[in-house]
C-alpha cells in the first residue's frame, strides 16, 4: 500500500460517507450504530450487537455486507449447535476412481462479514471455536490450520432479555470485541420511516461502495493518522481509571467494578479515535474522539460486581463518571 | 520529496512563531488577572494590617509593603503559566476547540516528522493558526469580581489610613510623655552639675546631698521605658528628700546676713566705707563680701579717727543685728569692731588685721550656708517644675486618650483636650488662682529656675509681678541686676509666684536669695513685711506651700486609710495643683 497524503484523508471520509448513506438507505436511523460499526469494520475489528429482537442487526449486517461488496454469512446460534458446524469438518468424498479421502469443507466462517446471530445461545465449546478464528483469523480442524478469507469481520449479537438458556460469554471472548454497541429501539418518526420501507411491494438494495481493499486501505490511513502525546495519555489514564485499584478510579468504580479494562480497551479507544478524526476530515485525532469511543471500546471491558447488579449499576454510568473525572490534560 | 520537506520546514516556522506569540498573549493577560488578584490579596493583607496597627505597633509600611508582596506573587504565578509552547497549544486548542490540531503539529514540528500526512497536519494547524488574533482571542472577560473586590479593600485601606489611629495617637503622646521625662532628667543633671560647680572643690554637706538627690533623680528619670506616674513618684521621692533637709540654719544664716546688711546699709554719715560690702552681701555675693571685709581691716590704718569710730559703730550695730540669728558671725564682727580700738586705747594693727580676717571667713561661711539653702531651694524649685511638666504631659496623654474613648476623635472639644495644657490655666483659675501662665510653665522651668528668687522678690516688693517672675524671665534677670523690686510684673501673671492662703505659714518672713549668676539679690518675702500691700498674713507665694502640702497629702495617704484606687486620684489632684503653679 502506498503512503497516504491529504487527498487520501478526503477520500477516507467520503467513502465512509457513501457507505453510511447506502446502508441508510436501508436502515433507518441508527446512526451511530452504524457509524461505530463502519469504524470497527475500518478497523478490521470486530463488533458485538445487543438489542431485543426485530431492530434491524442482522439487516444492518446484511445491508453492510451488500454496501461493502462483501461475502457475508449467517449462523444462528443455539445450544446444540457444534463447533464444526461453524468451522467446517472433514467429510469422506469418493472421487471418480472410487477412491475415498477426507476432505475438509468449509464452515459457514469461512467469509468476510459473519453475523454470529445471539451468539450468547451457543454452548461455550462452540464460542471458544469462534474465539480462535475472531483472534488468529484461522480455523483448525483435525490438525489442519486454515487461513480465513481477509477481511473478516463477526458481527455477532444477543439479546439482553432472554438469558435463560443462554452461556453469557466469557470475558476473554468479550474483550476480543472491538466494540460493543446497544442498538437502541427506533424513534417515532424512524418507525413510521420503517414501516413506509417494509410494508410495500419496494425494496431497497445497497449498491457496493467499497469492498475489501478499500476497507484495508482505509484503515491503514487510518493507523497512519498522528496524535498528539497528551491525547494518547488521556486514553492510557482513562483505562486506567477503570481499575477499582487505581488512584485516579472515581468512586463509582471503586464502589462498582471488579476489573477494569484491558489494554485491548486503551487500543480500541485509540484507534477509534483515530478512524473518528479520519471520518471527520481531520488529520489528527483528539480529546474528543477518543471520548467518543470510551463507550462502545470500555463498556463491554469492565466486568462489574455484584453491588453493581444489586444496585442496577450500568457500565455507561460508570463511564460516563470516568469522563467526568478524568481530566483531559494534567 | 525536498519540496515538501521545506514545506513541512516553513511551515513549522509559521507555526512556532504562531504559537509563541499565542504564548505571549496568554501570559500577558493571565498576569493581568493574577494582577488583580493579587491586589486583592495584597489589599486584604494591608487591611488586616491596618486593623492590627489599631491594637499594636505597626511599622507605617507595612500595608505598602503587604500590597507590594502580594502583586509581586501574583506576577511570579503568572509568570509560571503557561509553562511552554506545548502547554500554550494545548491551551489553545481547548479554548478555541481547534480539536488538539495545534498539539498534534507541534508535537510533528518537535519530532521533526515529514510524512504526507504530518505536512498536511501542520499545514491544517497552521492555517488555523493564521486565523486567530492572539491578543483579542485570548483576551478574558475582566475579572469584574476581583475587581470589585479589589476596589473595596483600596477604599478601606484609604478609610482606615484617613481615619485617626487611637493606638498611634496613644504611642506619640507617650513619646512625648518620655521626651518631657528626658528633657527634665537634662535639666536636672544640669542642674546638678550647676550646683557642684557652684561649690566648688570643698562643697557643704547639704550641697553634697543636693548634688547627689539630683544626680540619683536624674537617673531614675534617664531609665527607659518609663511611666510618667513612676517619674512623678521618684521626683515626690526626690523632693522629700531635699525637703527633709534641715535649712534652718541656712535660713538663720541668711537673717542674721540680711540684718547685718540692713545695719551696714543704715549706718549713719559717711556709709562710702561698708556701702560696697553692705550691697554685695545684699546682692549674695559672700565671697567678695568677705574680702571686702578683709581690705576693710587693712584700710583702716589708713582711716582717720572720726572714720574709724563709724565703722567700728557700724560693725558692732551689724555684729548686734547679726548676732540673734548667728552669734557667731556676730561675735566675729563685735570683735573686728572692737580691734579698732578707740582714741584712747590704739588698735593693734596684727591683731586688727586677725579679728577682720577672722569676720571676713565667718562671714563667708555664713554665705556659703546660705548659697547652700539656696541651692536646695533652687533644686526643689527645679524638681516642682519637672513635676509640672511631666504632669501637664501626663495629663495631656490621658485627656488624649479619653477624648478617643469618647467616640469623637475628631470633634474638636477632644484636640482641645489631647493639648491638655490649654485646658489647664481654667481648672486652675477655677480655683480662684490666676494662672494664664500655666501653659508656658513647661517653657520656662529650666531657664527661669536661676531668676525665680528674683520673681519672687519682684512680687513682694511690687506686689504685682508673680505672673511676670514666670514667663518673662529674661526681663526679670535683667532687671535683678538692678536690685530687688526692679523687676517689672506685668498683669496678674501666674505660675509659682501666685499668693495663696496658708493660715499656717508664719507671718512676716523675709528671706534674701541670690541669683545664681550672682547678678543680684532678690528678696522672697512673705507677709507685708517689705510693704506688701496685701495685709493678709496668711498669703503665701503658691509655691512656697504646694510642696509641703504635697508632702502633707502624702504622709497622709500612708496614714490614714486611703482606697488603694482613691490614692492616685489623690496624688493626681496635687500634681494638677503642682502643674498649674
Amino acid at each position: 500500500m502506498t503512503i497516504q497524503t491529504d487527498t487520501d484523508v478526503r477520500q477516507f471520509a467520503e467513502t465512509a460517507e457513501t457507505i453510511e448513506a447506502e446502508v441508510g438507505r436501508v436502515i433507518v436511523g441508527q446512526r451511530d450504530t452504524v457509524r461505530y460499526v463502519v469504524i470497527a469494520l475500518i478497523a478490521g475489528q470486530h463488533v458485538l450487537l445487543e438489542g431485543v429482537p426485530g431492530l434491524g442487526k442482522t439487516l444492518l449486517v446484511r445491508t453492510l455486507g451488500q454496501a461493502l461488496d462483501l461475502q457475508s454469512s449467517r449462523v444462528q446460534f443455539t445450544p446444540d449447535l457444534m463447533p464444526a458446524d461453524i468451522t467446517g469438518t472433514n467429510v469422506i468424498v469418493e472421487d471418480g476412481e472410487g477412491h475415498r479421502d477426507f476432505q475438509f469443507q468449509p464452515g459457514p466462517i469461512f467469509t468476510n462479514l459473519l453475523l454470529a446471530d445471539e451468539i450468547n445461545r451457543a454452548t461455550p465449546k462452540t464460542q471458544s471455536a469462534l474465539l480462535e478464528a475472531m483472534q488468529e483469523k484461522t480455523v483448525t480442524v483435525a490438525r489442519s490450520t486454515h487461513r480465513l478469507p481477509l477481511p473478516f469481520f463477526v458481527m455477532a449479537t444477543q439479546n439482553p432479555i432472554e438469558m435463560e438458556g443462554t452461556y453469557p460469554l466469557p470475558e476473554a471472548q468479550l474483550d476480543r470485541f472491538f466494540f460493543k454497541l446497544d442498538v437502541g429501539y427506533p424513534t417515532t418518526a424512524e418507525l413510521v420511516d420503517i414501516l413506509n420501507r417494509t410494508t410495500t411491494t419496494e425494496t431497497a438494495s445497497p449498491r457496493g461502495v467499497a469492498n475489501a481493499e478499500t476497507l484495508q486501505h482505509m484503515g491503514l490511513l487510518a493507523r497512519s493518522l498522528p496524535i498528539a502525546t497528551p491525547v494518547l495519555d488521556y486514553a492510557a489514564r482513562l483505562t486506567h481509571a477503570t481499575h477499582p485499584a487505581d488512584d485516579a478510579a472515581p468512586k463509582e468504580v471503586r464502589d462498582f467494578v471488579r476489573f477494569g479494562a484491558s489494554p485491548r480497551g486503551a487500543q480500541a479507544l485509540v484507534l477509534g479515535a483515530k478512524i473518528r478524526a479520519a471520518l471527520d476530515g481531520r488529520f489528527n485525532a483528539a480529546f474528543e474522539d477518543v471520548r467518543s469511543m470510551a463507550l462502545p471500546a470500555l463498556g463491554h471491558r469492565i466486568i462489574l460486581n455484584y453491588e453493581a447488579e444489586a444496585e442496577g449499576v450500568s457500565a455507561d454510568r460508570i463511564l460516563a463518571s470516568l469522563l467526568a473525572h478524568v481530566p483531559e490534560s494534567r | 520529496m525536498d519540496v515538501r520537506v521545506a514545506t513541512i520546514r516553513r511551515e513549522s516556522d509559521t507555526l512556532t512563531t504562531g504559537l509563541k506569540a499565542l504564548m505571549r498573549a496568554m501570559w500577558v493577560w493571565e498576569a493581568a488577572i493574577w494582577l488583580v488578584r493579587g491586589l486583592a490579596v495584597g489589599l486584604s493583607m494591608a487591611v488586616l494590617a491596618l486593623v492590627l496597627a489599631r491594637v499594636l505597633t505597626v511599622p507605617s509600611w507595612t500595608p505598602a509593603l503587604l500590597v507590594a508582596v502580594g502583586v509581586l506573587a501574583a506576577l511570579i504565578v503568572a509568570s509560571t503559566r503557561p509553562r511552554s509552547v506545548s502547554a500554550a497549544a494545548l491551551r489553545a486548542d481547548a479554548r478555541l476547540q481547534l480539536r488538539e490540531r495545534l498539539t498534534t503539529a507541534w508535537e510533528l514540528r518537535q519530532r521533526g516528522a515529514s510524512t504526507p500526512l504530518a505536512s498536511a497536519q501542520i499545514a491544517d494547524a497552521t492555517s488555523r493558526l493564521a486565523r486567530i488574533d492572539p491578543w483579542r482571542t485570548f483576551r478574558p472577560p475582566a475579572p469584574r469580581l476581583e475587581i470589585a473586590i479589589a476596589v473595596g479593600l483600596l477604599v478601606t485601606v484609604l478609610a482606615l489610613i484617613v481615619l485617626p489611629n487611637p493606638h498611634k495617637l496613644a504611642v506619640q503622646q507617650q513619646a512625648a510623655q518620655q521626651r518631657v521625662i528626658a528633657e527634665q532628667a537634662q535639666a536636672v543633671a544640669k542642674l546638678a552639675q550647676q550646683i557642684e560647680s557652684a561649690s566648688g572643690p570643698r562643697p557643704t554637706a547639704e550641697q553634697a546631698a543636693d548634688v547627689q538627690a539630683l544626680k540619683q533623680l536624674q537617673q531614675q528619670l534617664d531609665q527607659k521605658p518609663r511611666s510618667a506616674q513612676d517619674a512623678l513618684a521618684n521626683l515626690t521621692a526626690a523632693e522629700d528628700r531635699l525637703r527633709s533637709q534641715d535649712t534652718s540654719a541656712a535660713a538663720a544664716e541668711k537673717n542674721a546676713l540680711d540684718k547685718a546688711a540692713a545695719a551696714l546699709t543704715a549706718a549713719q554719715g559717711d556709709q562710702s566705707l561698708t556701702r560696697s560690702l553692705a550691697q554685695s552681701i545684699a546682692q549674695g555675693q559672700f565671697q567678695q563680701a568677705a574680702q571686702q571685709l578683709q581690705q576693710l581691716g587693712q584700710q583702716s590704718q589708713q582711716l582717720s579717727q572720726s572714720q574709724r569710730d563709724q565703722l567700728q559703730s557700724t560693725l558692732r550695730a551689724a555684729g548686734a543685728a547679726a548676732a540673734k540669728t548667728d552669734p557667731n558671725l556676730g561675735n566675729a564682727l563685735q570683735q573686728a569692731a572692737n580691734s579698732m580700738g578707740s582714741a584712747n586705747q590704739p588698735a593693734d594693727p596684727a591683731a586688727q588685721q586677725q579679728a577682720f580676717n577672722a569676720a571676713s571667713s565667718a562671714l563667708q561661711q555664713a554665705g556659703q550656708q546660705v548659697t547652700s539653702g539656696a541651692q536646695t531651694q533652687q533644686a526643689l524649685a527645679q524638681i516642682q517644675d519637672s513635676e509640672s511638666a511631666i504632669s501637664a504631659a501626663q495629663q495631656s496623654q490621658e485627656s488624649g486618650q479619653s477624648g478617643q474613648v469618647s467616640g469623637a476623635p475628631n470633634a474638636p472639644g477632644a484636640a482641645q483636650a489631647g493639648q491638655g495644657q490649654t485646658q489647664q490655666p481654667a481648672q486652675v483659675g477655677a480655683a480662684g488662682q490666676p494662672g494664664d501662665q500655666t501653659g508656658q510653665a513647661t517653657q520656662g522651668q529650666t531657664d527661669s529656675t536661676p531668676s525665680a528668687a528674683q520673681g519672687q522678690g519682684d512680687q513682694s516688693g511690687q506686689a504685682q509681678g508673680s505672673g511676670a517672675a514666670q514667663g518673662g524671665q529674661s526681663g526679670t534677670q535683667g532687671d535683678g541686676q538692678n536690685g530687688p523690686g526692679q523687676a517689672g510684673g506685668h498683669g496678674p501673671g501666674g505660675g509659682p509666684n501666685n499668693q495663696v492662703y496658708a493660715p499656717t505659714t508664719p507671718p512676716g518672713h523675709t528671706e534674701q536669695l541670690p541669683t545664681q549668676q550672682g547678678s543680684g539679690a532678690s528678696q522672697q518675702t512673705t507677709g507685708d513685711q517689705l510693704g506688701n500691700p496685701n495685709n493678709n498674713q496668711s498669703l503665701v507665694p503658691y509655691n512656697q506651700v504646694i510642696g509641703s502640702y504635697q508632702q502633707e497629702a502624702a504622709q497622709q495617704m500612708d496614714r490614714a486609710y486611703v482606697p488603694l484606687d482613691k490614692k492616685d486620684l489623690v496624688k493626681n489632684y496635687f500634681s494638677s495643683l503642682a502643674t498649674g503653679k
